[in-house]
């Protein structure tokens, strides 16, 4: 806590590289640690939201196709498979700033209508996720064994139980990783949002720098906060990885002919 | 199991979503002047954490806005009769949030060029600026006179300006990739990979103040860079069709006198928090 | 109707493509019966039970459940799923959740049991299979033979009317094939239908009611074990039996 209130003490022309860093800190911390919180909000709940629409649509294309349907369905589905495809190429294959652009000024030119900025880039960055999510959701879904589906549907279980189930937890525990990725890359995207009135992190960082002249220290200081939040999370999201896939032992319990005794024996993986 | 963890997920979007939603749902009052400007381009605009010499609260940040840009919009807001709100955003983004309704006006230190003019409208001129060149201290180049002595320099500008352009008057200049903006070229020129960057006089005095190792070369009438009035001059940027509002603002402009523009100008480049 | 058969199949045909891998197959089964279908690999047979349940959809046929069709969209899929169980060569546990809770999931969703009782009737079966100690475990954690037990307890928990087993024991190693073939022999005979695909031909001839020999998409032969493993009417029963026969 001294060291940046030492900082101020330095004349401006003596200080070193570092000085500069935790001067800057200390007078501009709270810009930074502002920008910091709104890029951490976006990111979390797009990321989230992105997940959630990705799940669903990865869901609905992996239904069963079954070719005694009626033809109405069959359209239906088909009509569904394209719309989704569209979704999906056009948020994928445009960047996320030109979408930013597009959906928010656009909408205001179209509509008159004024979202709040938050709100916006929160909208575009689920809706961008999403589009991603979708297709690493079917192929995560694609990659369980076929049997496991084959086994739920021989005791009847409808697709949806199935997916909710046992199929989607598998997928899930085998798409975290890329979902860990996903966010890690949504909390740098976030610096595109600035072109919407967004005030995240790279914009607070950008007018320090603009106004401190200052540009290494600043953008420094930028980048250990980035860090300090990828880090983070990429740890958070490993620690679920390993509550969801449970305890590697398990215990032995007496059946009604042999008492009961607790033998911890050491499992597979 | 799957089902906690849904319900987690959900429910903290769910306070998510509406604490963003709370936080932004502004109503476009019409007695607002909803201004977009950079704040990150001093002396024009910066941003400043407190309100101290006259600076204005950034919407929806806890930052306030200062500068030449914001002392003429306190201006036009007041003789508007309307509120001033401050809307931060990226340069890209000011173009389109005019043409949209978003803000109603831009005043970022923006030139009223032939080109942006094909989708907006300006005012008259706020400030009239001249073009330099900020250089290394101990370079070859500090002590030009002439344009001339530029011949063989790497010299750049801000991408998408004007600045950019005017480099092509240098007779043998070694025209650089474009910048982003003027960090970057504060960076490029301490570092040495450039030999200059043009920019307008306000800006180069600050950047000397800030450096002690940046000099400034201004040319006397005649040796510098050829510029029409577009371009070294910034306007209001409006959105097009609106005569009656372009108008008004020109009168309140009008009534901003030339020393007294100097004088708002000497204020802002004393006020930026630059490092000191 | 009471008296129908438990299955009848007429007529089945089923193509993949351009492959034609059930030719006209004729097929009826009785209430309570045990019957073993045998055959060398690609004669259809995994094929012919997978229709049975509706994980293949037959291309042309009948398949008659207490006279009623199971294909033309008159029964309710899932009902009729939960009558007629599967046990996997692959065993097909769900990985993602335990012993106990493989055999209480289909109950409670499919059959909509309280958890209470869903749990007692899985922890009977489980009990009846041996595998009562590992409810705890993970699919992942105990071996093939005790993975088959589980799937075995993971069908009857459903308490269906008839069991299909396809190859059960293919898939184990050689000392873990006697444990789950015992589970199988103390099932027979006890009112469940079962119609097993299996090469443990000792089994076949000690335990089932009828063999059904196919080769190449038909019904070859069908007999008792000891007409068709003592006295086989046609040459490629025979020629079959001499390979596998050692």
């Amino acid at each position: 806590m001294g060291a940046p209130l030492l900082a101020l003490t330095v004349a401006a022309a003596d200080r070193s590289f570092f000085e500069w860093v935790a001067y800057l800190f200390a007078r501009y911390g709270s810009m930074f640690l502002s920008g910091a919180e709104v890029t951490l909000l976006i990111s979390l709940s797009g990321t989230i939201v992105g997940f959630a629409i990705g799940l669903l649509i990865g869901v609905v294309r992996t239904v069963p196709r079954r070719p005694e349907a009626s033809w109405p369905a069959k359209a239906l589905r088909k009509v569904v498979d394209v719309l989704l495809m569209v979704y999906i190429e056009v948020f994928r294959g445009t960047p996320m700033i030109v979408q930013a652009m597009v959906i928010f000024y656009g909408t205001a030119q179209a509509f008159g209508v004024r979202i709040p900025y938050l709100l916006a880039g929160f909208a575009i960055v689920s809706i961008n996720t999403g589009a991603y999510m979708a297709e690493i959701v079917r192929g995560g879904i694609l990659s369980i064994d076929k049997g496991q589906f084959e086994a739920a549907h021989s005791i009847g279980m409808t697709h949806g139980q199935t997916m909710m189930n046992v199929v989607l937890p598998q997928a899930i525990r085998n798409i975290l990783p890329a979902l860990g990725n996903e966010f890690v890359i949504n909390i740098k995207d976030t610096s595109v949002l600035n072109v919407i009135s967004v005030s995240e992190l790279f914009f607070e960082t950008k007018s320090v720098a603009g106004t401190s002249y200052k540009t290494f220290e600043t953008f420094f200081i930028a980048s250990v906060m980035y860090l300090v939040m990828t880090f983070t999370v990429t740890r958070i999201l490993r620690l679920i990885e390993r509550k969801m896939e449970g305890k590697s032992t398990y215990t032995i319990h007496g059946s009604q002919t042999t008492p009961e005794s607790e033998i911890r024996i050491r499992g597979g993986v | 199991m799957m089902r906690k963890w849904l319900s987690l997920a959900l429910v903290l979007t769910l306070v998510v979503a509406s604490a963003l939603l709370a936080t932004g749902c502004a109503s476009s009052g019409s007695g607002e002047f909803r201004v977009g400007l950079e704040c990150a381009y001093a002396p024009f605009n910066w941003t400043q954490t407190d309100a101290s010499n006259g600076a204005v609260k950034i919407e929806g940040t806890n930052d306030y806005a200062g500068g030449y840009d914001v002392e003429i919009a306190k201006q036009i807001a007041t003789g508007l009769g309307k509120k001033l709100v401050i809307v931060k955003t990226q340069w890209d983004g000011l173009v389109p949030a005019v043409e949209s309704g978003t803000i109603d006006a831009i005043i970022a230190g923006m030139s009223p060029t032939a080109d942006r003019k094909q989708s907006i409208d300006f005012t008259a001129n706020y400030y009239r600026s001249e073009l330099v060149l900020v250089v290394k201290k101990s370079s070859a180049y500090a002590n030009a006179t002439s344009l001339a002595d530029f011949s063989g320099a790497k010299v750049t500008a801000q991408l998408s300006t004007f600045h950019y352009t005017v480099i092509d008057q240098i007779p043998g200049v070694l025209k650089q990739t474009a910048m982003d903006d003027f960090p970057a070229m504060r960076v490029a020129l301490e570092s040495g990979i450039i030999d200059a960057y043009v920019s307008e006089r306000p800006e180069g005095v600050s950047a000397v103040a800030a450096n002690p190792d940046f000099a400034m070369v201004q040319f006397a009438v005649g040796k510098g860079f050829t510029t029409s009035d577009d371009d070294v001059a910034i306007a209001v940027g409006l959105k097009k069709g609106q005569a009656a509002l372009v108008t008004k603002i020109d009168a309140i402009l009008a009534g901003i006198s030339d020393a007294q523009r100097t004088q708002i100008m000497d204020t802002a480049i004393k006020n930026q928090p630059s490092s000191n | 109707m009471a008296d129908a058969p438990f299955l009848e199949i007429r007529h089945l045909r089923k193509r993949f493509g351009t492959n034609e891998v059930l030719r006209d197959i004729d097929f009826t089964v009785r209430k309570g019966e045990v019957v073993c279908i045998i055959g060398a690999s690609g004669s259809g047979k995994s094929t012919l039970l997978r229709c049975v349940n509706l994980l293949e959809r037959p291309t042309e046929g009948e398949i008659r459940h207490e006279g009623r069709n199971i294909l033309d969209g008159s029964v309710p899929i899932a009902t009729y799923r939960a009558q007629v169980g599967m046990v996997f060569q692959q065993f097909n546990l769900f990985n993602n959740l335990n012993v106990l809770e493989n055999c209480v999931l289909g109950q409670m969703k499919v059959l909509k049991r309280p958890r209470a009782e869903a749990v007692a009737t899985a922890m009977r079966y489980l009990d009846k299979v041996g595998m009562a100690q590992y409810i705890q475990a993970r699919p992942a954690q105990i071996s093939g033979g005790q993975k088959q037990r589980v799937a075995i307890a993971r069908a009857l928990s459903m308490e269906p009317e008839a069991l299909l087993f396809d190859e059960p024991t293919s898939a184990l190693d050689p000392e873990m094939v006697g444990e789950v073939l015992k589970v199988m022999r103390d099932l027979a005979h006890t009112g469940l239908t079962m119609l097993v695909v299996t090469h443990e031909m000792a089994f076949a001839s000690e335990v089932a009611d009828r063999v059904v020999f196919m080769d190449e998409g038909v019904i070859v032969e069908e007999g008792v074990p000891s007409v068709i493993f003592g006295e086989p009417k046609q040459e490629r029963t025979r020629t079959f039996l001499k390979r596998v026969l050692r």
